[in-house]
């Protein structure tokens, strides 16, 4: 893509000239003509290249150029994005850690055997107060009963990385049925639609100012400048007269072309009290400058879909890694009356961040039927101009159905919160 | 301060000074020997080279610390029996063992010659051993703060000892004209910055915002631990004490869970580097890496300055991290609340 930008903008570059060459006769024998031809491409090159590409250059410090380098360089990153969207999104949602790969085993055998230890010490202090300290029968029940959930805890916390894996198989499995049953295509067609009518949005609003003031406004300044100059030219002679009459009460001698100097001047002062010379002052104090500034508005929502999605799949992935690397620890501390609470709210979060990508193959799924119950005529209900462009809109049905994708996360927080009232 | 620095600071000065002379009261020749011989143009690109290369070396102020320092950050904690630390818990001790006897004077007053119910003295005698457990507790404060501060120090070493978290600093600190990858978190915001900065200098300000979250974030985060777990055990002893009553049981419960989980925030602190580490080595090759190419550059053709732009990635995984260090606080508060009896 690079390639054909580049290529393309040389070949213009190289034609652009010819422009003014095309005004030649047509010759009778190209090799007769050849000398007209290189005659005019020249003067085609010093009127062109001298003027259009000196100012597309030059003005404010190369702004253009430094504008059209921004645009070129937000449509490679919204193109990039957009590729890796459309070949990489469901295995971004499928991917978890793999807790039997040797160096998050490591870590997690760390863990294990920390918390063998303790386990092996809890059991024995426990085993030791029903031979020997044991009081009354409930406090034999209630040792039994500690005794048990201790050796049960020892055995998952041995096994710990096995449920983890059986866990994320599970979550896997069953979000790769439901991304099965969804039509994911239309979801990243709709996601990368709306970035690159965000570039074209961009794009428009900082280029429709410099269109307009080389069009319109160029022109309705051209054609008030004319009529000043007219009105200029009809004043002069007044001035010239009372000029001179004032210079001869003053007893003054003012040479002729110093008159026509002054009563220019002052004639054109005048010019520039009328409405018309007040509008030109005006349709230049409300001239539009081009700024990338324009683009924020745009860039901001662009930036909120990357940030979400890649942002949110980021953070599902290292807290999936935190937890299992926790798991063993969940199982301790749910093994202890004092510590329960904790392990459950540690159980809850891994199995929170686990089932987090089911959420999001099912939020795929609604997302792509919604996107394609949109009522008849809604579709191109958004930003964006009317018919005959309405192809270009970016529906509101389109960004809040991506936003329910991309913040499904927040909705399954919502979902799985305890009420504590 | 660096030379560099200084000499930064000297041409901002002197591009400062040096600002476009207006046409007005006198100005045109200067304006016109300004523009004949270029300097003006050379004084606006210099600005804004000036001004990115500025903001990245104020951006990157102690990020060096940070990076050679990291595991040394993660694992630092004041220490309740030295300093100015154990001046202030000694102050709190000599408040608070006062009360704590005139409780017990009270309550054994009342065992002893207001001997009511069997209720009451049953309800009296259990007041009287919390209270006497609560005045060992207050006078141990500085050796129990010790055992916490250690068993939290020790655990965390060695989880950290576990996996190599080189990997994530190396991950965010990638840089222009580096081996590969050229990827990172720095790397991209650096080149993006200075990029912007020139296109308009307003986008540069958006783009310096990356910097305070990723390096001075991480920075103020363990700060601001290393300050809060000082002030939470500076009132220890009144947490004991809050605690020890059953009417102020619930402020005191949530000043000894704060002053906990404060503590061992460092061992959950440690795990997140060590799962970003693992998520970093685990991974597929791209995942996670956005850019304008997808790709790796792969040749020296590739890597010269026009085509290094698009071929840098930005990787969410180590910058997420930094986002998750950070926000583990609020984390950790959230979800561990409410843990003692």
């Amino acid at each position: 893509m690079k390639n054909k930008l580049i290529t393309a903008l040389a070949i213009i570059s190289l034609l652009a000239p010819s422009i003014y060459a095309s005004g030649a006769k047509p010759p009778t024998q190209v090799w007769e003509s050849l000398p007209d031809i290189v005659k005019n491409v020249k003067t085609g090159w010093d009127s062109w290249g001298n003027t259009r590409i000196k100012n597309f250059l030059s003005v404010h410090h190369g702004e253009h150029p430094r504008l059209l380098l921004y645009f070129a360089f937000l449509y490679f990153f919204v193109e990039g994005v957009s590729e890796d969207v459309s070949s990489n999104l469901e295995k971004y949602i499928l991917m978890n850690p793999d807790p039997m790969k040797p160096e998050v085993l490591n870590v997690l055998n760390f863990f294990i055997s920390a918390l063998q230890r303790i386990y092996i010490l809890a059991i024995a202090a426990t085993a030791l107060y029903m031979l020997f300290g044991s009081l009354s029968p409930r406090q034999r029940a209630l040792s039994k009963y500690m005794l048990g959930r201790l050796v049960l805890g020892f055995l998952l916390v041995s096994i710990s990385p096995y449920i983890i894996s059986l866990a994320f198989q599970l979550s896997s499995q069953t979000t790769s049925m439901i991304l099965a049953q969804a039509d994911s295509n239309v979801v990243k067609s709709e996601y990368n639609g709306v970035l690159f009518k965000c570039w074209v949005y961009s794009f428009a609003a900082v280029a429709a100012p410099v269109v307009f003031e080389n069009t319109a406004w160029h022109k309705l300044e051209g054609y008030i400048d004319k009529r000043l100059e007219n009105i200029i030219e009809e004043l002069t002679p007044d001035h010239v007269v009372a000029h001179s009459a004032a210079d001869a009460l003053a007893g003054q001698y003012t040479d002729m072309d110093q008159l026509e100097s002054l009563a220019e001047k002052s004639a054109k002062q005048t010019a520039e009290g009328t409405t018309l010379g007040q509008t030109l002052q005006w349709v230049d104090k409300i001239k539009i400058e081009p700024q990338a500034a324009f683009t924020f508005p745009f860039l901001m929502l662009s930036m909120l879909l990357v940030f979400g999605l890649y942002g949110f799949l980021s953070l599902r992935y290292i807290m999936v890694m935190v937890w299992t690397l926790l798991f063993p620890l969940t199982i301790f501390f749910s093994s202890f009356e004092l510590t329960k609470g904790l392990g459950r709210n540690m159980a809850e979060q891994t199995i929170f961040w686990i089932i987090m990508q089911v959420f999001y193959a099912v939020s795929l799924c609604v997302v792509a039927v919604g996107f394609a119950l949109i009522p008849a005529g809604y579709e191109f209900f958004g930003i964006g101009p009317g018919d005959p462009f309405a192809y270009f809109s970016v529906s509101f049905f389109t960004i809040g159905g991506l936003l329910v994708f991309l913040l499904s996360p927040l909705f399954l927080l919502m979902m799985t919160q305890r009420r504590t009232a | 301060m660096t030379a560099l620095t200084v000499f930064i600071l000297l041409c901002t000065v002197f591009t400062a000074c040096a600002d476009e002379p207006s046409t007005s009261s006198g100005g045109a020749d200067i304006k016109s020997f300004w523009d004949s011989t270029g300097l003006g143009e050379m004084v606006w690109w210099a600005k804004r080279l000036i001004y990115a290369g500025l903001s990245l070396e104020v951006a990157k102020w102690d990020f060096g610390h940070l990076i050679d320092n990291l595991k040394l950050l993660v694992l630092m904690n004041p220490n309740p029996r030295s300093g100015d630390v154990l001046n202030y818990i000694g102050t709190f001790i000599k408040i608070v063992i006062p009360l704590y006897m005139l409780a017990i004077a009270v309550t054994g007053f009342y065992l002893l010659l207001i001997s009511g119910s069997p209720k009451g003295r049953a309800k009296a005698k259990f007041l009287m051993r919390d209270l006497v457990v609560g005045m060992v507790a207050v006078s141990l404060s500085p050796l129990i703060l010790q055992l916490l501060v250690n068993v939290s120090y020790q655990a965390t070493d060695a989880v950290l000892s576990q996996t190599d978290i080189g990997i994530v600093t190396t991950s965010m600190t990638s840089v222009l004209g580096g081996t590969d990858p050229v990827n990172g978190v720095l790397c991209p915001l650096c080149v993006l910055h200075t990029f912007v900065t020139f296109i308009e200098i307003e986008l540069g300000y958006y783009t310096f915002l990356p910097f305070f979250l990723v390096v001075w974030g991480s920075l103020v985060f363990f700060f601001l631990r290393f300050a809060i777990i000082s002030l939470w055990m500076i009132i220890f002893p009144l947490s004991v004490l809050l605690y020890s009553f059953a009417t102020t049981r619930d402020v005191g419960r949530n000043m000894l869970e704060q002053t906990i989980l404060w503590i061992y925030m460092q061992f959950f602190i440690a795990v997140i580097l060590v799962a970003v580490a693992l998520c970093l080595t685990q991974r597929p090759a791209g995942f996670m890496s956005v850019g304008m190419a997808n790709d790796l550059p792969s040749n020296i053709v590739e890597k010269t300055f026009i085509w290094y732009l698009p071929s840098v990635l930005f990787d969410f995984i180590p910058f997420i991290g930094c986002l998750v260090m950070i926000i583990a606080p609020l984390l950790m508060l959230r979800l561990f609340k409410g843990f003692l009896p």
